[in-house]
């Protein structure tokens, strides 16, 4: 798995990082995006973008992570928005009935709102 | 008066003396010791009765002529005044002894030492004789009294109670050696069990075994032969626990030898025969079953010696035959015996069932037996899923009560089947995903059914390298890959402590936190999950999807 993280300064929510990641979200690769997911809310942005459309894979401990920086991120008043997942990785949340817990958002740009 | 409460007094220590050591002669000698002090005597000393002889063997001798009584170490029975005391399970008082022709000078003549007044008392423990006590003659060179006797009596039942405690923890002692011999035993039987089966194409292996008594004497044998073939025995010896073990021991030594000169049937179980039959002590023999069976065609060639007929069952769930009952007596009954095999072939999807007659026999509680008929439902219930099935069927029948017999089973179904063996290290989980998502891809499943599929197996894989291997990467992990036209199945193998499928449970959707739903998707995605901890070594978790793709 790929990971990225970038500011985006003029986004519709204010200064926003966008972590980008790209490939399969298991065990072994999840405990990355943990960290890069608890530094970019420690950095106070006025949003979190997490950009998943080169996400091919999830499982529980993906969306584990990802439950655990949306309660950060909210404790921190930092927005939390996925976006651009593709329909299998979608089904993941939504097996978990979790589609309805995140914000998402079908593109990076929607969630960014430029 | 005065002196008869001293006397208890000293005699309630004594009883002290039975909490305070397990040493027995430590106990006698204080015993002794103190008893020889309230009665003022010379000497004194313990002999234990040796059953099987009849003989008495000095245990403690106190006074001077001590060490040289020990010497003699036993006597005869019915020999001398303690030997009459044995015999007539009666107490003697003796003023001088010499003048008793029960009296046996042949020991005074070796110590040196000069017997006359002599007290002598048997020792019973559950009214049984144990042993004879005796003080020999009073300091003051007078005889002993009535009332010496009665309290020499009372200071002899203390030394009773202190010998069958001793035998009593000797004896538990030697059932506690015992037991850590038999799981001993039982490790070493287990660990020549088939646990790693070969892989080979198109065949699905499967082999469980359970003994009635710490060790078994059921014999299974499954090696892939030098051409590809897999070769099955399953054998039964007459009799149970550490005489049919060690007889079957020898028997699968013998087994592996001559199969690996010639694995074909006929030939094999011949030779066998005429080793068994020499061997066979007490009229023990041996019931077998031997199979070679093709990957390639399905084709099974199998000699059957007396034992009970193997089970085809599938494709359809219900589908169930018999290969043929044995027209062979079983091996070790008598020489010169010419064993011939039977062929047959399997379809796709059929499963071959070989097993002990222990699963007839399991009894429930109430006495019942499985039977038959019941068995083979099980095992034509759900094809697949056969032996796993029959397993559980088979505990839950016997609600946990112990086996009437020893119980194998050794299944091997025929059919589009791969397997491949991972490290349980986290990065097995891509390439486990690549194997099972090219045959999910064959098997006519879109993109996203073979996401939920790989999901199932990345959360069940994970599962397994985090709680039952505790992230040590240095296990294995066995993926098995199944497919037949109505069927898609994923079996996962580990090797770890036993774990307890209570604990797999999915939480609630509502209580949103990270974890626990590993178990949530890999119920929501299959439609059938089965968690197999009937092996005798580690677990097996098995995932059916149900139909041609598309879920």
């Amino acid at each position: 798995m790929q990971i990225r993280t970038e500011i985006v300064e003029d986004g519709a929510p204010g200064r926003t990082v966008v972590i980008t990641a790209d490939g399969e979200v298991d065990m072994h690769e999840s405990p990355r995006l943990r960290k890069a997911l608890a530094d970019s809310i420690g950095y106070r942005p006025a949003a979190v973008v997490v950009d998943l459309a080169g996400v091919t894979f999830i499982d529980s401990s993906g969306v584990a992570t990802l439950v655990e920086a949306m309660k950060l991120a909210k404790a921190a008043g930092v927005a939390l928005v996925l976006a651009g997942m593709i329909d299998k990785v979608k089904d993941v949340f939504a097996l978990a009935r979790l589609d309805k817990f995140f914000s998402l958002a079908a593109t990076r740009q929607e969630a960014l709102g430029v | 008066m005065a002196c008869k409460t001293k006397d208890l007094e000293k005699l309630l220590d004594v009883y002290a003396l039975l909490t305070s050591t397990l040493d027995l002669k430590a106990v006698l000698t204080e015993v002794l010791n103190k008893a020889g002090a309230a009665l003022k005597a010379e000497a004194s000393n313990i002999m234990l009765l040796d059953a099987a002889t009849g003989e008495l063997v000095y245990e403690v001798a106190l006074g001077e002529a001590g060490p040289r009584i020990m010497e003699q170490t036993r006597l005869k029975a019915g020999v001398g005044l303690s030997g009459w005391v044995a015999k007539n399970l009666r107490p003697l008082l003796v003023e001088d002894a010499y003048k008793d022709p029960r009296f046996f000078p042949g020991l005074d003549k070796k110590t040196g030492f000069h017997t006359k007044s002599v007290i002598c008392v048997p020792l019973f423990a559950k009214e049984q004789l144990i042993g004879v006590a005796q003080v020999i003659n009073k300091k003051d060179g007078a005889a002993f009294t009535p009332g010496d006797q009665v309290l020499f009596t009372r200071y002899c039942g203390v030394a009773a109670i202190a010998i069958d405690n001793s035998l009593l923890h000797g004896k538990a002692l030697q059932q506690d050696r015992l037991q850590h011999d038999m799981r001993i035993a039982e490790e070493i039987q287990s660990a020549s069990l088939p646990s790693d089966i070969p892989s080979i194409r198109n065949l699905r292996v499967e082999c469980r075994s359970l003994a009635c008594r710490y060790v078994a004497g059921d014999v299974v044998d499954i090696t892939r032969l030098p051409d590809g073939r897999l070769a099955v025995l399953v054998a039964d010896v007459s009799g149970k626990g550490v005489p049919a073990a060690l007889f079957g021991a020898k028997f699968s030594a013998d087994f592996e030898y001559l199969a690996q000169a010639d694995p074909e049937g006929g030939a094999l179980f011949n030779r066998l025969n005429a080793i068994v039959t020499k061997r066979s002590k007490r009229g023990i023999f041996i019931t077998a079953v031997y199979a070679v069976i093709d990957p390639a065609s399905g084709s099974v060639e199998f000699v059957n010696a007396g034992h009970l007929p193997p089970i085809i069952v599938g494709p359809a769930a219900g589908a169930c035959r018999l290969a043929g009952a044995s027209d062979n007596p079983p091996l070790g009954i008598m020489e010169d015996i010419t064993y011939k095999s039977t062929r047959l072939t399997l379809a796709t999807g059929e499963r071959i069932v070989f097993m002990t007659d222990g699963v007839w026999d399991a009894k429930s509680p109430s006495g019942a037996r499985l039977g038959p008929e019941k068995v083979n439902e099980i095992l034509a219930d759900c094809p697949e899923l056969a032996v796993p099935r029959l397993m559980k069927a088979i505990s839950r029948f016997t609600e946990g009560q112990a086996l009437a017999d020893d119980i194998t089973v050794v299944g091997v179904g025929y059919g589009d089947y791969e397997e491949r063996t991972f490290s349980s290290e986290t990065k097995s989980l891509a390439q486990a995903r690549k194997f099972v998502e090219k045959l999910a891809l064959a098997h006519g499943f879109d993109d996203r059914n073979t996401g939920a599929i790989l999901l199932a197996l990345t959360e069940a894989v994970s599962n397994i390298i985090k709680h039952t291997y505790r992230m040590n990467p240095d296990e294995k992990i066995r993926i098995g890959v199944g497919r037949s036209p109505d069927q898609f199945s994923v079996h996962i193998r580990d090797w770890g402590d036993r774990q307890d499928p209570g604990r797999f449970v999915s939480r609630d959707l509502a209580d949103i936190r990270p974890g626990g739903l590993g178990v949530r998707y890999i119920r929501e995605v299959m439609d059938v999950v089965e968690f197999d901890d009937k092996l005798w070594d580690g677990n097996e978790l098995h995932m059916l999807v149900r139909g041609k793709g598309n879920k």
